[in-house]
């Protein structure tokens, strides 16, 4: 079953620029998705249609094979099942403190208050931020707020988490750990949607990989498949991960042999070279 | 993180009064705020800055430097507003002339001058106390329980929050402008600053338009709901509200005591 669905989205901004050309999306349940492409070829737009913030120019957006209905009403009920944790923290947390913050969307959704802080502290424990309860967002560091905004949505305890650009400025470690808890969430059932250009990233953690360029998807299918296709990779001014690129050099101009495809991750690439 | 480490708001969550019921300090705060507005003699005024002052200083552990530092604005503004009073207000006869236009200090300026410092002093140190001990997030959810519209509210929270991110944006213009030798003269210096003006107003208008968007994710409905499980007005303590009972009528009848005592 598809989770989400977008069918043949279009959509124009205002100065009349055609952000999604006739896009097609698909999210199987319990999925983790990558979402990859350049700058500017509308990732963060086609995001903030999954859970109605933008309507599209034409076409029809599907969540658990329902159609999408523009009312206040629908529109809350797919905000709990579909979480979206937006880009820039600074843009997502308000509240004076980070408890205050994570209550936030719970509070909306009017459940009993011992709930909401049953939820509270578990998804704080989940992101890995406990005794930061008091602590106003502007005295946390990129990765910390990060993970708070995650808590926040989490709270919700939606069905789908959409991340966009989860690892974009963090540190190294800081970036690895945000994508072990998506990889635990999604263990555990929960449908993970990201969007990056982290290459390097996507392979290691995704069961399936999206390329969206110029508004429009291009290919779909496994991190294999996708990054199989080299020159499609490099046209939408993507790169392979850097242990693909030393294994194509190492073909092509070493001359090498290597049995398989190109291997995507540190691990693919062991595996390869015990074997040969 | 360390530009925000000296300063009012971080103060405001870590001192050693942050976890005392807020209605007890505001009621203490407010009350004699107000006690201090009757007086008619600088005598009680003096004693509430004093009082307040180390209350701010020696309970909640705030600083001194830091303190003074704050308190050294209205003192500024205190002594001006003194010597314009004892100068220009009172009639009667001249105890000191300064021999320029017949002005000169009079017995009953000097009196009200000093009795407006003391009291700017003696507000303000309770106002001070309140700023100084008291995180702002339970301002909030006092503002909330005691019924003040949400549009207000919910405003201010935005706006305090949005302080700080703000800042970041306007230093980081700021340094920007100044790497490419910004600010270096006096017409590029008032060129620069009305960039940065601008600037950061577009940013403001377009962080708008991102918090909506985050907020309608999170089943904003128009109304900022924040969870208040701290104290609430019931939690208050007999014994405290007797303490600050027994403070504030000491300071009425000291008013009354007093009465127009004053320094001449």
């Amino acid at each position: 079953m598809n989770i989400i669905e977008a069918k043949n989205i279009v959509y124009n901004y205002p100065d009349g620029t055609h952000a999604l050309k006739e896009t097609n999306f698909k999210v199987p349940k319990g999925k983790m998705v990558s979402l990859l492409g350049p700058n500017g070829a509308g990732k963060s737009t086609l995001f903030l249609h999954f859970n109605g913030i933008i309507e599209p120019t034409s076409g029809t957006i599907e969540i658990e094979n329902k159609p999408l209905i523009y009312k206040k009403k629908e529109l809350n009920k797919i905000r709990q099942t579909v979480g979206i944790v937006f880009q820039n923290p600074d843009d997502q947390l308000f509240a004076p403190t980070v408890y205050e913050d994570i209550a936030f969307g719970p509070m909306n959704m009017g459940i009993p208050k011992e709930e909401i802080k049953e939820r509270i502290e578990q998804s704080i424990k989940r992101v890995g931020m406990e005794g930061f309860e008091e602590k106003p967002p502007h005295h946390l560091s990129g990765g910390q707020k990060k993970r708070v905004a995650i808590a926040g949505i989490l709270a919700m305890q939606p069905k789908v988490m959409v991340l966009d650009e989860p690892t974009s400025g963090l540190d190294p470690k800081g970036a690895s750990q945000i994508m072990k808890l998506l990889y635990d969430l999604n263990k555990e059932g929960m449908t993970i949607i990201i969007s990056t250009h982290d290459v390097d990233l996507v392979p290691i953690y995704s069961d399936e990989v999206n390329v969206l360029s110029n508004g429009q998807i291009i290919k779909t299918g496994t991190p294999q498949e996708v990054f199989g296709d080299v020159d499609l990779i490099r046209d939408a001014d993507l790169r392979l991960p850097r242990i693909s690129h030393l294994f194509e050099i190492l073909s092509k101009k070493d001359h090498k042999k290597f049995s398989d495809n190109l291997p995507l991750t540190i691990g693919e690439a062991r595996k390869l070279v015990n074997s040969q | 993180m360390s530009i925000f480490e000296d300063t009012l708001d971080n103060y405001a969550s870590n001192n050693a009064l942050a976890d005392t019921n807020i209605y007890a300090k505001v009621i203490f705060a407010l009350g004699t705020m107000i006690i201090n507005l009757f007086a008619q003699s600088p005598i009680i005024p003096i004693l509430i800055f004093l009082s307040f002052s180390s209350i701010t200083i020696l309970k909640a552990k705030i600083a001194s430097r830091f303190y003074l530092k704050f308190i050294s604005v209205p003192l500024v503004f205190g002594l001006i507003t003194f010597l314009y009073m004892s100068l220009f207000f009172g009639s009667g006869e001249q105890i000191l002339s300064l021999n320029i236009f017949n002005w000169g200090i009079t017995a009953e300026g000097l009196n009200r001058g000093f009795l407006v410092l003391t009291k700017v002093m003696g507000g303000f140190s309770c106002l001070v106390f309140l700023a100084l001990t008291t995180p702002v997030n339970r301002l909030f959810a006092l503002c909330d329980e005691i019924h003040i519209p949400h549009i207000i509210t919910d405003i201010a929270l935005l706006m305090y929050r949005y302080i700080f991110v703000f800042l970041d944006v306007t230093l980081n213009i700021y340094n920007a402008q100044k790497t490419r030798l910004g600010y270096s003269g006096y017409k590029n210096s008032f060129q620069c600053l009305g960039i940065l003006a601008g600037l950061v107003f577009i940013q403001t208008w377009e962080k708008s338009d991102e918090l909506y968007n985050t907020l309608l994710s999170r089943g904003y409905t128009g109304e900022i709901v924040l969870i208040h499980d701290r104290e609430t007005i019931y939690d208050l303590r007999k014994t405290q509200l007797f303490l600050i009972g027994i403070f504030e009528v000491a300071l009425v009848i000291g008013i009354l005591l007093s009465g127009t005592m004053n320094i001449i």
